[in-house]
């Protein structure tokens, strides 16, 4: 038993660390195109989207729980972030840097909608309505799936994302405060806000 | 924090590492469709200044009937200025206004869509094509096959870019008409797009 135990976690380890080289790989890469468009090539505009989008999409399927929303959303991020990549500081952090502003559209839109007094459209997805959308359902399944994405679209938007971005797109704590701008020491309450928040929820949707 | 609630821990980080496992199938369009905004938002900016006078007329405009109004008081500071709002409108329906393709392999047309002052105002796209072309579309097939002429409904609040796919039988130089519609039908803009398909090998 503790041979299983101890293999269990050497192979987790071995998983967080081999995402996080990837991560790292990607974001090397996504610089040096960075550096490219900046020296006027702009065919590395399109390498570094097809590096980032799938990533992106899915962070932006998460957030709106419709693809179509979720193109949309990514699509206005990337215009956002190429229209003033001079900005950019660190282009490794180019994908952070978009993951951010694809956040702040999506809580103003948000917000924009609840001061209008409209109310979010709130759609309540069947577990086929996913597979037209989702290439590959892995080993999960897709009803237990359908209802996290519903749990993500009753969630209160800041919430969601803090949520998304710990769980979904695997930052750390300092990365999470940088891109929602709050201090190091809060996330750890914020997130733990979020996921009772996101466990209430789906409880009472199971009910 | 679980105990109150009821789920375990370990329950709730299952459930997340399994939505986070789930692959979204990105469209295969999706990178050229905003490369081709970006790229044309870039050059848009490279030549900002000659168009400045149309970003002042745009920043004026909050809705379509403001829009045009701007554009009457364009006008009477001088011809050349309408001229300019007119060609700037004009680039912008699509992205290419002439390419080539292959006989038999479906080409894609990035039709743009509606820039910022025109969002609202054009809701419907209408892409024509000759009879030797065919529309192609796998996902939407029975919606394309044997049709000439698609129109698109656009929503006030959509941005996105359309790639439209058509395909030819025969080597040739084909026409393909983009037009803009308002919600009554009211003409706001055209493009025609010259296609040229070969044979590809040898």
């Amino acid at each position: 038993m503790p041979m299983y135990v101890c293999s269990s976690t050497a192979l987790e380890l071995s998983v967080v660390f081999s995402n996080a080289l990837k991560k790292q790989k990607r974001n090397s890469s996504v610089g040096d195109f960075v550096k490219r468009v900046l020296r006027g090539d702009p065919q590395a505009v399109d390498l570094i989207i097809k590096e980032t989008q799938n990533d992106l999409i899915k962070f932006c399927f998460g957030l709106t729980g419709n693809m179509h929303e979720a193109e949309e959303l990514a699509q206005e991020a990337y215009i956002k972030a190429f229209a003033s990549l001079k900005t950019l500081k660190e282009p490794t952090k180019f994908y952070s840097w978009v993951v951010k502003i694809s956040k702040n559209i999506y809580i103003d839109r948000t917000r924009s909608t609840d001061e209008l007094g409209q109310n979010r459209t709130i759609r309540e997805i069947e577990p086929g309505a996913l597979l037209g959308v989702i290439e590959d359902m892995g080993s999960s399944n897709p009803e237990e799936l359908a209802a996290v994405q519903n749990v993500l679209n009753l969630m209160d938007p800041d919430d969601k994302v803090i949520l998304l971005l710990a769980h979904h797109q695997e930052l750390q704590g300092p990365e999470i405060a940088e891109l929602i701008n709050i201090q190091a020491g809060a996330v750890r309450a914020r997130l733990a806000r979020a996921r009772q928040e996101f466990i209430r929820i789906y409880e009472d949707q199971g009910e | 924090m679980s105990q109150n609630i009821g789920m375990t821990e370990a329950e709730f980080e299952r459930l997340l590492k399994n939505y986070r496992s789930v692959k979204v199938q990105v469209s295969p369009f999706f990178a050229s469709r905003v490369s081709a905004r970006v790229k044309a938002n870039l050059k848009e900016a490279a030549e900002a200044s000659p168009l400045k006078v149309v970003e002042e007329t745009r920043s004026i405009a909050k809705n379509a009937w403001m829009h045009w109004l701007a554009l009457g008081v364009a006008m009477a500071g001088g011809v050349m200025t309408f001229q300019k709002v007119q060609d700037y409108r004009q680039s912008r329906l699509t992205s290419q206004s002439s390419l080539s393709g292959i006989v038999g392999i479906p080409t894609a047309i990035t039709v743009f869509g509606p820039t910022d002052d025109a969002r609202g105002a054009i809701r419907i796209l209408r892409v024509s094509i000759p009879e030797k072309l065919k529309f192609h579309s796998e996902k939407l097939a029975p919606l394309v096959e044997g049709k000439h002429q698609i129109e698109l409904a656009l929503k006030p609040e959509m941005t996105l870019d359309f790639p439209i796919m058509v395909l030819a039988q025969e080597e040739g130089e084909y026409s393909v008409r983009v037009e803009y519609f308002s919600k009554m039908h009211e003409l706001l803009g055209q493009k025609t797009i010259k296609i040229k398909f070969e044979k590809g090998g040898k």
